[in-house]
């Protein structure tokens, strides 16, 4: 019977929501946005060198 | 009412183009052929997401009544082709290959549809695409409103994205030729998957007026064909300035194979180790037996490397800003939701946190990236590379896994010749080269700016001396 019971026993509920696979997506993709973010940072440019917009008067 | 063979389906655009000059059929026969078998075939790769048979008959009736009068207009009056469907026909839904925009109408042609309108050729339908071409980032084939492009060489591998249906409908004999676009690989990429000669114009070559835009600073809009020739004839057309799209260069290109320089005149460069280490090892016979092909075209080829820069990461931050602005509305609104893949909801919605300093830095790199390449091509007329190092994948595999070989070779080559090359603005030729475990591989042609007619009289020449692009899929 003790056996059963414990058998039975349901685990306390977990505090925090676990996240989708959409979210867990999300998060990934928010944590690549600022790993890049660091990278682009990190790389020297000239301070002469302008954006190289295509588009023209 | 002539019974066309299935030759007619698989025969380049001027082929064609002659046959129906000389009444050996009907341009009503002809399109109504080429609808039957886009709207019977088409779904089975996938690659319809329209048809517009009524309006293709209404228009090959006028071009029957034009060449009865004498009326020739263009090399590709006529011709049956399909459109990916990001480009706008007025009053026909334009789903951008989106649930979000599945029901989408514009009152206006886009600018490349309304020239090939002029010039005679026939609309019969439009192809299917990856959603948003892309934008985001997918994961899966299965990435599109129409469901996953489907390989005709083997319906168990993606036709390649983000212009599946024009690789498809093009490589399965539906259409004549196709439109597609490119951001970052999605003309190439699908051409080289299907076995197809796809041409990415010089930015700003063609008007992207009517197109769905990605990112504005790197969309083109280029001709899916059998052929390198057909490519020229399509571009032909399709090229020239337009008020209406502020990224348009002005320029006008007019396909002269006829001028072209001597092939023992042009310097090609290439990196040995693209055609060994980094192709894929069920691939590198037949590229290295094209590479030895270009050699014995006369050409010199001198071995090159691209400079040492982050080209996937300064690519992918101006994408994805440019991205975010395009679909802002779509993303806050929840809207991008609907999207059939997780992976580019994601990647849209995360688009939103990049600051407007990455953005500028990326684009300030991609000015020493310029500059990179004007360098490289005062030494070389043109470059060399596959397309991919590999055949396509299958379609249940994750695209966002990386396919590079471990270790990767310790030279870099030209591996990012795709990224650059969309950087720069360069136009590009996938040629189809060989085939790898049943499904085609290619070569691609890179040239500066403006230099069509030099990228495309070596993919002539090629194709002169290969019968890659004429092999058929079981359809």
């Amino acid at each position: 019977m003790a056996a059963l019971l414990a058998a039975r026993a349901v685990p306390a509920k977990s505090v925090t929501a676990e996240k989708t696979a959409p979210e867990e997506d999300l998060a990934r993709r928010v944590e690549q946005v600022h790993a890049e973010s660091k990278k682009l940072s990190e790389i020297e440019v000239p301070i002469t060198t302008e954006p190289a917009f295509q588009f023209r008067a | 009412m002539a019974t066309l063979s299935d030759d007619v389906f698989f025969a380049g655009v001027a082929e064609i183009n002659r046959r129906l000059r000389a009444r050996e059929f009907s341009c009503v026969e002809l399109v109504r052929a080429f609808s039957n078998r886009l709207e019977k075939l088409g779904p089975r790769y996938n690659a319809l997401a329209l048809s517009l048979r009524e309006h293709a008959i209404r228009k090959a009736k006028s071009v029957d009544d034009e060449l009865k009068r004498g009326r020739t207009r263009s090399a590709v009056q006529g011709i049956p082709f399909g459109a990916k469907d990001l480009l706008s026909v007025a009053g026909q839904i334009t789903t951008w290959g989106a649930k979000p925009y599945a029901a989408q109408i514009f009152d206006h042609d886009a600018t490349v549809i309304k020239k090939l309108d002029r010039a005679g050729a026939v609309l019969i339908g439009k192809l299917s695409m990856v959603e948003l071409a892309g934008g985001g980032g997918y994961r899966y084939a299965s990435a599109s409103l129409q469901g996953p492009g489907l390989n005709p060489w083997n319906r168990g591998y993606w036709s390649g994205g983000s212009s599946s249906g024009s690789g498809s409908a093009v490589a399965a004999g539906l259409v004549a030729f196709a439109l597609g676009s490119e951001t970052w690989g999605s003309i190439l990429t699908p051409s080289a998957f299907c076995g197809v000669t796809g041409l990415r114009p010089t930015y700003g070559l063609v008007s992207r007026f009517g197109a769905m835009p990605l990112s504005w600073t790197l969309d083109k809009i280029g001709p899916m064909c059998r052929t390198a020739e057909d490519c020229g004839l399509v571009l032909h057309v399709i090229s020239g300035g337009d008020s209406n799209d502020p990224g348009s260069a002005g320029k006008s290109f007019y396909f002269m194979p006829q001028y072209s320089r001597p092939l023992q005149d042009l310097r090609v460069g290439f990196a040995e180790v693209d055609f060994t280490e980094w192709a894929a090892p069920e691939a590198r016979k037949d590229f290295q037996a094209a590479l030895e092909t270009v050699r014995s075209l006369g050409v010199s080829l001198i071995p090159v490397e691209l400079p040492d820069r982050p080209y996937s990461l300064i690519t992918g931050t101006i994408i994805n800003a440019e991205a975010a602005s395009v679909f802002e509305s779509l993303i806050r609104s929840g809207k991008v939701d609907e999207l059939a893949d997780e992976r580019q909801i994601a990647g849209l919605k995360a688009a939103l946190e990049l600051k407007s300093t990455d953005y500028l830095k990326a684009m300030r790199i991609r000015r020493l990236v310029q500059e990179d390449m004007r360098k490289m091509f005062a030494k070389v007329d043109l470059l060399i590379s596959p397309t991919r190092f590999g055949p396509a994948s299958k379609i249940t595999e994750a695209l966002d896994r990386s396919s590079a070989p471990s270790p990767p070779p310790r030279r870099r080559g030209l591996r990012d010749l795709g990224a650059f090359g969309n950087l720069c603005g360069l136009p590009a030729l996938s040629l189809p080269c060989g085939f790898a475990n049943g499904l085609p591989i290619a070569l691609s042609v890179v040239g500066r700016p403006y230099s069509e007619n030099a990228v495309l009289a070596l993919g002539m020449a090629f194709q002169k001396v290969t019968d890659w692009h004429r092999r058929r899929p079981p359809v």
